[in-house]
């Protein structure tokens, strides 16, 4: 892989394509700008290995978590929040081919040469306009024609297209008051709309459920739900007062995702994967890409330690991208809640030259959609850790010489 | 005036202060742009400073209309106005506890004044919020909630702010709102000097209370 820069008389105008054309609307973070200047390029041989671990990830992921809901015992050293664990037993009429399962996987190289997994967003997973419309911008501003790029928004428009009638309603569930969040939706929901779906735009609290079917309650649009696609994560939807959430959990209206996410999506995840291979699971991938990953008391050596529930690389005890004062008041909470953490091996990310020799680490997100690889969302980082101040960088694949 | 150019007026790329530009309420303005009967777009008289303050940026906490409108007149003075409207729109019939469309004319009348000044290219900024962001209540739960907080990752750091010679804050508000508070006194804890005016009277120095951060 290398970075390509885009070049600087064209950038201004890339930006402004960016936000308007490619649903960028946050591209500062607090002194951050956050659309890369560089363009990531995937060699064939990368993008395919990358494609097939994404697979074989995806399927180990699928079963475990179709074992789990059925063997509830097994969760238990997940340590889910207790409004969740109320709710569990409700999933057990998931049925998998009824709803879309959403997921992506963060690859990093490293120093060996050898790609890592540092997790699974598996609830709630964004990034769908930088993986599907930044890329072809991209391509367009360099002006090349031996490169091309993945369209996970067709790919999953594909998916949802397959799974409910024509002109079907989709509740596009997010925070409401979170632009960002919006943003994401707005993509995939003007797409819908392009391919003749209606949709609509709304808030946890907005959909009910009769007879485990859902309904949409937003005034100007009671109407039945034919998918629910939510980007609200699930420890925030059980906050959600008065408690209209429980039907989310058994509801028979397909949704991507369903709240099955939940055991993959915390970071605690690997500590039952013994308990699981004894059932005749397969976690072999698994294993070799994820480093070690134990209880923080059980850390012994190079570990960082990383929040059970985080989601964009914050709390994550890497001392060289952390403040010393950041870095302190993590080990504190550590201390202090261990259970809220895991500790990871740590892995040496292998970063990749920019202009004058800057160097830049990268974390390609890979997703899969009901299996299947659906496409590539990277962000790059001047430090180790990749958190909400890293820029977002547009993947592109070369085209092998024939 | 497309959206893509309204936005340029409003966030020249070679305007120091123009990455903070929030492109959220531009991203609807060929679509959605609401007409409102009567529009007044008079020039407001500023009263809390009568010249450029090189060692001051100013946030200006109001009605997001006057919000604006205000912002131009700091314009006149030197002072970049920054837009850091982020509230989104329902969809069409819907109704929401904000009236995040109501900004957009003024946005456009806005970049059509901006585009006769000059500023220089180390302009301070003046930032504009619409201080309705923080209406939250809704008559019961079929409302689309559109009410958003401002976070630190929506400013500048103290750090940015120091670099480039801004050792005051002044927020031109009706007070200072819950989230705002956050923000300010975290500049206030790296040394900077926070100021207060309801738009009458003359800036004064306050102390921010103690308020929980967070790291961002």
């Amino acid at each position: 892989m290398k970075l390509v820069p885009i070049p600087k008389e064209k950038y201004d105008q890339y930006k402004i394509d960016a936000i308007f054309d490619c649903y960028k609307w946050d591209p500062q973070f607090l002194d951050n700008n956050t659309l890369s200047k560089y363009v990531l390029v995937l060699t064939e041989k990368e993008a395919k290995e990358v494609a097939k671990l994404t697979e074989q990830l995806d399927l180990e992921t699928r079963q475990a978590e179709e074992y789990i809901i059925k063997n509830l015992k097994i969760a238990k050293k997940l340590l889910l929040p207790s409004k969740i664990i109320k709710e569990i037993r409700k999933m057990s009429n998931y049925n998998p081919k009824n709803n879309i399962r959403l997921t992506r996987y963060d690859f990093h190289p490293t120093a060996n040469n050898k790609w890592v997994v540092s997790e699974v967003n598996s609830d709630v997973p964004g990034g769908f306009a930088e993986a599907s419309l930044l890329p072809k911008l991209a391509i367009q501003v360099l002006n090349i024609k031996d490169c091309y790029s993945i369209d996970f928004g067709a790919n999953l428009a594909s998916i949802i297209s397959s799974k409910i009638p024509p002109k079907g309603n989709i509740m596009f569930v997010h925070c409401t008051s979170y632009s960002d969040d919006r943003q994401v939706m707005q993509y995939i929901g003007d797409k819908m709309e392009e391919n003749g779906f209606n949709s609509i735009y709304g808030a946890v609290d907005h959909v009910e459920f009769k007879d485990k079917k859902a309904f949409c309650i937003l005034n100007g649009y009671n109407c039945n739900v034919d998918l629910i696609f939510r980007f609200t994560p699930l420890e925030w939807l059980i906050k959600v007062k008065p408690k209209t959430w429980d039907g989310y959990f058994d509801t028979l209206t397909p949704s991507c995702n369903h709240p099955i996410s939940m055991f993959a999506q915390t970071k605690r995840f690997p500590l039952i994967w013994d308990d699981l291979e004894k059932q005749g699971i397969s976690l072999t991938v698994w294993k070799k890409l994820l480093p070690k990953t134990t209880e923080v008391k059980n850390a012994n050596g190079n570990y960082i330690y990383k929040p059970a529930c985080g989601r964009v690389g914050e709390k994550i005890s890497i001392k060289e991208a952390c403040s010393d004062k950041e870095y302190k008041e993590i080990l504190k909470d550590v201390s202090m809640h261990p259970k809220k953490y895991i500790a990871q091996e740590k892995f040496i990310s292998k970063p990749i030259k920019g202009l004058s020799d800057k160097l830049y680490h990268v974390c390609l997100g890979s997703y899969a959609i009901d299996g299947k690889h659906a496409g590539f969302y990277a962000r790059i980082s001047d430090k180790p850790r990749i958190d909400s101040s890293a820029e977002d960088i547009p993947v592109i694949i070369k085209r092998d010489k024939i | 005036m497309t959206k893509k150019e309204v936005y340029k007026i409003w966030a020249p790329s070679n305007l120091k202060w123009s990455n903070w530009v929030r492109p959220v309420p531009f991203v609807d303005l060929d679509k959605n742009n609401k007409i409102l009967e009567i529009v007044d777009y008079n020039f407001p008289s500023i009263y809390y400073i009568d010249k450029y303050l090189k060692d001051m940026a100013i946030i200006i906490d109001i009605n997001g209309v006057d919000s604006i409108k205000e912002g131009i007149s700091l314009s006149r003075i030197g002072y970049q106005p920054i837009p850091i409207f982020n509230g989104t729109n329902p969809s069409l019939n819907v109704k929401s506890n904000v009236d995040n469309l109501a900004i957009g004319p003024y946005l456009i009348w806005g970049a059509t004044e901006l585009s006769k000044i000059n500023l220089g290219e180390y302009a301070n900024p003046v930032f504009l919020l619409d201080n309705n962001r923080l209406n939250r209540y809704r008559i019961n739960r079929s409302i689309f909630d559109n009410s958003w907080d401002v976070y630190p990752q929506d400013l500048p750091s103290s750090k940015y702010f120091l670099n480039n010679g801004i050792t005051k804050i002044l927020v031109r508000g009706n007070e200072i709102s819950k989230d705002l508070k956050k923000i300010l006194y975290r500049y206030q804890l790296d040394n900077m000097k926070i100021y207060f005016t309801n738009g009458y009277d003359i800036p004064r120095e306050i102390k921010i209370g103690k308020v929980k951060i967070e790291n961002s």
